[in-house]
């Protein structure tokens, strides 16, 4: 209760509440704008971090996270065209309900569904992470070093596309890492005799220009024609009461596989909201409804994809491990800030946790209220013609890439890595191990390191240290579960 | 196309692996190690082995791929628009950030295809000087300046 009036007392400022309003607002408009998606929205919005109070960018770049998803719903059920991949399941039963004349309920569904997943998870994100990051105290070099790795397996496991593809991404993640200084021996490493690289790479600019400079470039590529879309049956309606709490069983299991998804590293809205509309159209008593307009549906989608939020800042904000590219973000904004997550937020600045909390509860109730009354702004704000908005990315993104270390060299590094970037689009790898690959790389070789140096050079005392065996033995399930599955199926089959 | 592109960098993926882990055997990391440490190349040899193995498999895999339908892309813009943010990215180091990002952003848009000349050369003026004042005195952190002024 200490902690909850000090966060009152350090939060309930008017710089924190503009952040909040600012943050949602433009969360919900980044969200239903094609393309723009939930990282290039908390990267458009990165370099005003560093003229921010801790407070007021945390309210910011909550706030941008939060709604972000939801937002991509409005243009899921107006154009049939989710604004982020986290909104495709909402276009099989949304766009339909709005061609049926129905657009303002389908919006009051999905609004809501949102608000439903993203406290509910806020509960499990407000139980969970103060306990894990505590018991996190106990996890030595070798224990961290294999959560680390656990987390990178599973990010290169399910991520789209390629497995092959998805870990290599992540080792080319790791090995950026290694450019520059050693911190262990202070000797360079891979600067090839020029000065610029003698200091490394920075994580924030190759995060810019990999998400955001190369989403603008592939969207050049398969740019033709400035048509605005058609936009029609605009506005809000909340869905009667005695229908929401017929469907009350189906906002708790969305909401809960939303959460749980979110938790699990590299998984994210996307798979979470696929594995939760599957599961609805199981087992919900109007399944055959389904593809035609159903409120299950979205309740199924929209639910689950903002309960991911408060899941993927569990391992976040308890353990420092980012799960995706927006938590990335979120982690790069707190080290902007000079907050390590984990034991020491949960510890020393508690006040600055449950203020996060907060944030996230008043995200929530904005983002509610700007789906109220904001349905039809929102729709006109999609018309905006696609080079003007790409064109204020690009600026964006360069001076994001700029203000992090107030390094020239820093631009070039984005503009190269959004060429890189495209090019991994169009060969079909995934971005986001890279960038978890780089913000985690400097931890996992120095835990590597430290727990080899304090076992004096014995690899062995991994194994014997029981939290790095479990884990490690984790991470070797994930690692053979596909593949035992496939045989398995195969000796099934040839059974007949 | 993906076909190509993909045996591309996967090829290149491993061509560049295989020179950075040539690197790891140079002087420059044959550092004297203590007590139990396994020194400073040990973790960039084991990032670039596994990364060589995947690039290798990934090659494979890409030559054993069928080539897909092609795919309708605007080239000629994608690398106009890439030519544009790279060309302000390195104006923006010379001629810092104000003179690099007004016409940059006027020649990205048109580039992207936007056809709206006095629209867009307010755009590409308000922009950017909203960005610069707002950085400049309400953050108080300096954008690239020119060689020509204090501010700017």
């Amino acid at each position: 209760m200490v902690h909850f009036f000090a966060a009152i007392d350090q939060f309930a400022t008017a710089e924190v509440f503009a952040s909040i309003l600012a943050g949602c607002i433009w969360g919900t408009v980044a969200g239903a704008l094609p393309g723009m998606g939930t990282v290039s929205a908390l990267i458009v919005a990165l370099p005003f971090a560093f003229g921010m109070s801790t407070e007021a960018s945390m309210a910011l770049f909550l706030g941008i996270y939060v709604t972000s998803v939801y937002g991509g719903s409005i243009s899921a059920i107006l154009i049939n065209t989710p604004g982020t991949p986290q909104s495709a399941a909402t276009v099989f039963d949304g766009y339909p309900m709005a061609r049926a004349g129905k657009a303002d309920l389908a919006i009051g569904w999905a609004t809501l569904s949102s608000l439903v997943g993203g406290l509910f998870s806020l509960v499990v994100l407000i139980a969970a992470a103060p306990a894990l990051a505590r018991v996190s105290v106990a996890f030595g070099p070798a224990a961290i070093f294999a959560l680390i790795l656990f987390a990178l397996t599973c990010i290169a496991w399910v991520s789209t596309g390629n497995t092959v593809k998805g870990l290599m991404a992540g080792m080319i993640g790791l090995w950026l890492t290694t450019i520059g200084p050693d911190d262990l021996t202070g000797y360079a490493r891979f600067d090839f005799g020029l000065p610029a690289l003698a200091g490394g790479l920075s994580l924030v600019p190759v995060l810019i220009g990999l998400f955001a400079l190369s989403e603008v470039f592939h969207r050049a590529a398969f740019y033709f024609d400035a048509k605005p879309p058609e936009v029609t049956n605009v506005g809000f309606r909340l869905p009667p009461f005695a229908e929401i709490t017929l469907r009350t069983r189906q906002f708790a299991k969305s909401s809960a596989i939303g959460t749980f998804i979110g938790i699990l590293p590299g998984t994210g809205a996307t798979a979470a909201t696929f594995i939760s509309y599957s599961e609805l159209r199981r087992s919900s008593p109007r399944r055959e409804n389904f593809g035609k307009g159903e409120p299950d549906g979205l309740i199924a989608s929209e639910a689950s994809n903002n309960a991911v939020t408060g899941g993927a800042l569990i391992p976040t904000l308890a353990l420092g491990i980012p799960g995706d590219g927006g938590t990335v973000v979120l982690l790069g904004v707190l080290t902007i800030q000079g907050i390590v997550p984990g034991f020491d937020l949960v510890n020393n600045n508690p006040q600055i946790l449950t203020g996060a909390f907060l944030v996230i509860l008043f995200a929530n109730i904005i983002m509610f209220g700007l789906g109220a009354v904001g349905a039809r702004l929102f729709a006109r704000i999609m018309a905006m013609p696609e080079p003007v908005l790409m064109g204020m990315i690009l600026l964006l993104s360069l001076v994001g890439a700029f203000v992090v270390r107030g390094n020239s060299l820093d631009i070039l590094v984005a503009v190269v890595a959004g060429i890189a970037g495209v090019l991994m689009r169009f060969a079909g790898y995934p971005i986001a191990p890279v960038v978890i690959g780089m913000a985690l790389g400097t931890t996992f070789e120095g835990k590597l390191r430290q727990g080899l140096i304090s076992a004096r050079g014995d690899f062995w005392d991994f194994i014997r240290d029981p939290i790095a065996l479990s884990i490690l033995v984790l991470a070797a399930i994930v690692v053979a579960l596909p593949v035992i599955r496939r045989n398995w199926s195969r000796t099934v089959k040839s059974r007949g | 196309m993906r076909r190509k592109v993909d045996i591309t960098l996967s090829t290149l993926l491993l061509i560049a692996a295989a020179s950075f882990f040539a690197v790891t055997f140079t002087d420059q990391f044959d550092v004297p190690t203590f007590g139990g440490d396994v020194g400073p190349a040990f973790a960039p040899r084991g990032y670039l082995l596994v990364w060589m193995a995947l690039a290798a498999t990934s090659v494979l895999q890409a030559l054993r791929e069928r080539d897909e339908e092609p795919l309708e892309v605007n080239l000629r813009q994608l690398v106009s628009v890439a030519a544009v943010a790279g060309a302000t990215g390195y104006a923006m180091t010379v001629v810092g950030f104000v003179f690099s990002t007004v016409p940059g952003v006027f020649l990205f848009c048109w580039a992207f295809g936007y056809r709206k000349p006095i629209m867009l050369a307010v755009l590409s003026l308000a922009a950017p000087l909203t960005i610069w004042a707002l950085f400049t005195y309400v953050f108080e952190l300096l954008l690239p300046r020119s060689p020509w002024f204090h501010l700017i």
